[in-house]
């Protein structure tokens, strides 16, 4: 369970980062990619496209395809109305989450 | 010209790989993988293209990443969607190749069903597939039609087989040289990957 804590974890909140990414502005996928591998959010840009794929069948994203500020045409991702709902009720839920998990497993306070 | 071609041969190369590490996964999801990784690499410098392929990893590691994803999704979605069997879209294929000669029309409607269902084509091959049959048969129609119009109204012109049946005919077997031909792409496509 040890070893896997953190790729559990990272697997239960990656989604919501790609969201709040996207709600800042458009992203192309090695965009993407660069910014969660240097987060440690992902391990390889082999996670990122089924992942993408998975969120705009279900509605959270779209993309398109645009000139890039750097020149060639590139598939860009941005959000949709349903894809900003849901990451408003996962920003609502994630801090009182954080702080009941923080509470449950504080160190015990040293008795002196 | 040499330096276009050193530019364009890593990234060829790299991508057939991914392309082969992938050939198992969902052909959509494949070709989405794919195009990702081919626009980045596209008009780079020689160094910058192996500097880039460095970057996002072997294919190996690649296909396996999106295998863990898609077997997670898999399994959450394991009740309302079940795996392909392999066997599938070959029968589908085969369907388009030849099933209209068993069963005329029905047959080939069926492998056309099957192709749009199988997730082993990509969009492009099913909408490559279904315009190109769609064209022929339209064109055959309209060439029954015009044969049906100028068809002699002669008594005494009485052929041995009736006019309409002979240019039916001819339509559908028209059609079905197409299903041939674009059922045997599709086999082809399948085969190279």
């Amino acid at each position: 369970m040890t070893a896997n804590v953190g790729a559990q974890l990272r697997k239960g909140v990656v989604e919501s980062c790609v969201l709040g990414l996207l709600e800042k502005t458009p992203m192309y996928g090695w965009q993407l990619s660069e910014t969660l591998i240097s987060s440690g959010m992902i391990a390889s840009v082999g996670t990122l496209y089924p992942m993408l794929s998975r969120m705009r069948s279900q509605g959270l994203i779209l993309s398109y395809e645009e000139a890039s500020p750097s020149g060639p045409v590139r598939k860009f991702y941005r959000l949709t109305d349903f894809g900003t709902v849901a990451l408003l009720e996962f920003r609502n839920q994630w801090t009182p989450f954080v702080q009941v998990v923080d509470r449950l497993i504080a160190e015990r306070a040293d008795d002196d | 010209m040499m330096i276009e071609a050193m530019t364009k041969d890593p990234a060829r190369k790299y991508l057939a790989e991914v392309e082969e590490a992938l050939h198992d996964i969902d052909a959509e999801l494949r070709e989405e993988i794919l195009g990702g990784l081919a626009e980045e690499l596209r008009g780079l410098t020689p160094e910058a293209v192996l500097a880039r392929i460095k970057q996002m990893g072997s294919p190996a590691v690649i296909a396996a990443e999106a295998r863990i994803q898609i077997e997670g999704q898999t399994a959450v979605m394991a009740t309302d969607r079940q795996v392909e069997p392999a066997w599938y879209s070959t029968v589908g294929a085969l369907f388009i190749t030849v099933g209209g000669i068993i069963l005329p029309v029905i047959g080939a409607i069926i492998g056309y069903a099957m192709l749009w269902i199988s997730r082993d084509w990509t969009r492009r091959d099913k909408k490559i597939a279904t315009w190109t049959v769609g064209l022929a048969t339209s064109v055959a129609a309209v060439v029954v039609a015009v044969v049906l119009l100028n068809a002699s109204n002669d008594p005494l012109d009485v052929p041995l087989i009736p006019r309409w049946f002979e240019a039916v005919a001819n339509g559908m077997i028209f059609v079905q040289l197409v299903n041939v031909i674009v059922g045997i792409r599709l086999l082809a496509r399948r085969n190279s990957r």
